[in-house]
C-alpha cells in the first residue's frame, strides 16, 4: 500500500514533511529541501558574491548536511562564494577525535579546505583537562563559551567574511523556550535572528541557513543521500536543561508537527516593551571580545581554571571582576566558594 | 496462524549504542495467531534486543517522540498510525524499518532500520 508522491504523482513517497504534511518521493524531497534553504538564503540576503564563508563543521548531521547543501547551492545558483570548513577541537578523547575524522573525510568528499582550531592551542586547556578539574556538572558551560570564541578566532585566522552554522529549526525553537524559561530577555530577543549583526572587529558575522529546516528532514536528507556523518553523544554530561526543552518540544511535535515553526514564529514576533533593562554590549577589557561585563565569560572561566577556582565563571560573580583585572588577591571567604567540588 | 517472520533490523545514527553498538540484527519473530505489527515489534525489540536506557527508545506503546521510523525505506508517518501498520504488514512484509532516536543531548539523530530478509 505505498503512498504516491503528492508532487510528481509518479514515484513512491518516502516521507511525510512535518512542515507541510506533503508526502514526497526522494527526488522531490531533495528538491524541496534544497529549494527551501536557497529561498531562506536569498530572502535574508545572507551572502554576497565573492565572500569567503566558513562552514562550522562538527562532523554531525546538521553541519554535514549544511556543507553539502551549501556546496550544491553555491554551484547551482552561482552564489560566487568561496566555501571552507572550520572545526573546533575541544580535546575530548573518544568523541571529538573521532568526529574530526568525519570532518576530514567531508573535506575530501566536498573538496573544501579545512581549518581546525583547538582549545589546547587557544586556551591551553583541553576539555578532558577541564573536566578533570571541574567535574561533570558545569563542564558544558566551559565548552559552549569556549567554542563560540574559538569559532571566531578560527574565522579570523581563515580570513572569512562570515560563518554559517548548522542550527536547525528544532534548535532555534528549543533556544526560544529555554530563554523564556530562564527569563533571559536579551537572548530571547536575538536568538531567532537568522544572522548576527556585525558589530566589533573581533566578531565575525554568523548565520543559520538551516534555521527553518526540521531536524527530521535533515536526518532523512542525510540518510537518503547517504552522507557520511558522525552520530555519537558527547561523552561528558549532556546539557540537561536543553534536554528537557528538547523532550518537551518533541512531545509537542508528535501531536502537532507545526509546533516547532510556531515557537520560532512566536520568538520572531515578540517585542520587548520600552523600559526593560538590557545589558549593554561592551568589550572585554582583557581580550577585546564582545562582553556585557568588564571581563568576558571566556576570560573569567579561564582565569578560574588557571587559579584553581573553576567556579569563578559559574553563576554571577561580577563583583569580583575589578579584583581580577587589578590582580588583587581574593579573600579566603571568596576563594572558598569558588573551589572545585571535592571528589 | 502467521508463520515465523524473519527480518533484518538496522539501528544507526547512534541508536546502535542502545543495542550493544551492533547496527545490523537478523531476527526471527515467533509465529503467533495474528500477523505481526510494528507495535508488537517494538515490544519484542524492547524485550529481546534493547540493552540499555529504554527511555531513549520507547515512550508508552510507541517510539519516543522524535524517533524516525522507516519501513521499506519510507517514513512510517506516511502510514497514519502505528495501528494502521497492522493492515500494511499483512499485505506487504517489511523490507526496511528505520528508527531515528533523539538522544538526551541536543544532538545526533539516532535511527534504526528493519528489513525483511531476501
Amino acid at each position: 500500500m505505498p503512498v504516491q508522491c503528492s508532487s510528481c504523482a509518479k514515484n513512491r513517497a518516502v516521507l511525510k514533511r512535518p512542515k507541510t504534511g506533503h508526502s514526497l518521493c526522494k527526488e522531490c524531497f531533495f528538491c524541496a529541501f534544497e529549494e527551501e534553504v536557497h529561498r531562506t538564503i536569498v530572502a535574508a540576503e545572507l551572502f554576497k558574491p565573492g565572500e569567503r564563508v566558513g562552514i562550522a563543521a562538527s562532523g554531525g548531521k546538521d553541519s554535514t548536511v549544511l556543507a553539502h547543501v551549501m556546496k550544491v547551492l553555491n554551484e547551482r545558483y552561482s552564489y560566487g562564494l568561496e566555501l571552507m570548513l572550520l572545526s573546533v577541537d575541544e580535546g575530548i578523547t573518544g568523541y571529538r577525535d573521532d568526529s574530526l575524522e568525519t570532518v576530514k573525510r567531508n573535506q575530501e568528499q566536498y573538496e573544501l579546505p579545512l581549518k581546525i582550531v583547538s582549545y589546547e592551542e587557544l586556551y591551553g586547556w583541553t576539555m578532558d583537562a577541564i573536566v578533570k578539574q571541574v567535574g561533570l556538572k558545569n563542564n558544558c558551560t566551559f565548552c559552549g563559551v569556549f567554542r563560540r570564541q574559538a569559532l571566531d578566532r578560527g574565522a579570523i585566522m581563515l580570513k572569512v567574511d562570515k560563518i554559517c552554522t548548522g542550527h536547525n529549526a528544532d534548535d532555534v525553537a528549543e533556544t526560544v523556550l529555554m530563554n523564556i524559561l530562564r527569563g533571559d530577555i536579551a537572548r530571547l530577543r536575538r536568538c531567532t535572528a537568522i544572522s548576527t549583526s556585525s558589530e566589533g572587529d573581533e566578531v565575525v558575522p554568523r548565520c543559520k541557513p538551516l534555521k527553518y529546516a526540521y531536524e527530521k528532514e535533515i536526518v532523512l536528507y542525510a540518510y537518503f543521500k547517504k552522507l557520511d556523518y558522525f552520530s555519537t553523544e558527547c561523552i561528558y554530561s549532556p546539557n540537561a536543561y536543553r534536554g528537557y526543552a528538547r523532550t518537551f518540544l518533541k512531545d509537542l511535535e508528535s501531536i502537532r508537527p507545526s509546533a516547532i515553526m510556531d515557537v520560532i514564529h512566536s520568538g520572531e514576533n515578540l517585542s520587548v516593551r520600552d523600559g526593560v533593562k538590557m545589558p549593554v554590549q561592551g568589550t572585554c577589557s582583557r581580550c577585546g571580545y564582545i562582553s556585557s561585563q568588564a571581563l568576558c565569560k571566556a576570560c573569567v572561566l579561564l582565569e578560574g581554571l588557571n587559579r584553581g577556582l573553576p567556579k569563578l565563571g559559574i553563576g554571577k560573580h561580577h563583583r569580583l571582576h575589578g579584583k581580577l583585572l587589578s590582580q588583587e588577591p581574593l579573600t579566603e571567604k571568596e576563594e572558598k566558594k569558588l573551589k572545585p567540588p571535592e571528589f | 496462524m502467521a508463520a515465523p517472520l524473519s527480518i533484518n533490523l538496522e539501528f544507526g545514527g547512534g541508536a546502535e549504542l542502545l543495542f550493544d553498538g551492533v547496527k545490523k540484527h537478523t531476527v526471527t519473530l515467533p509465529s503467533q495467531s495474528e500477523p505481526w505489527d510494528v507495535k508488537q515489534l517494538l515490544v519484542w525489540i524492547q524485550q529481546n534486543l534493547l540493552k540499555e536506557r529504554p527511555e531513549l527508545f520507547v515512550q508508552g506503546d510507541s517510539v519516543r517522540p522524535g524517533i524516525l521510523v522507516l519501513i521499506n525505506d519510507a517514513d512510517w508517518e506516511l502510514m497514519v498510525s502505528i495501528y494502521a501498520m497492522f493492515a500494511v504488514t499483512c499485505i506487504m512484509p517489511w523490507k526496511r524499518f528505520l528508527v531515528q532516536v533523539p538522544t538526551n543531548h541536543k544532538c545526533n539523530g539516532i535511527y534504526c532500520t528493519v528489513y525483511k530478509r531476501a
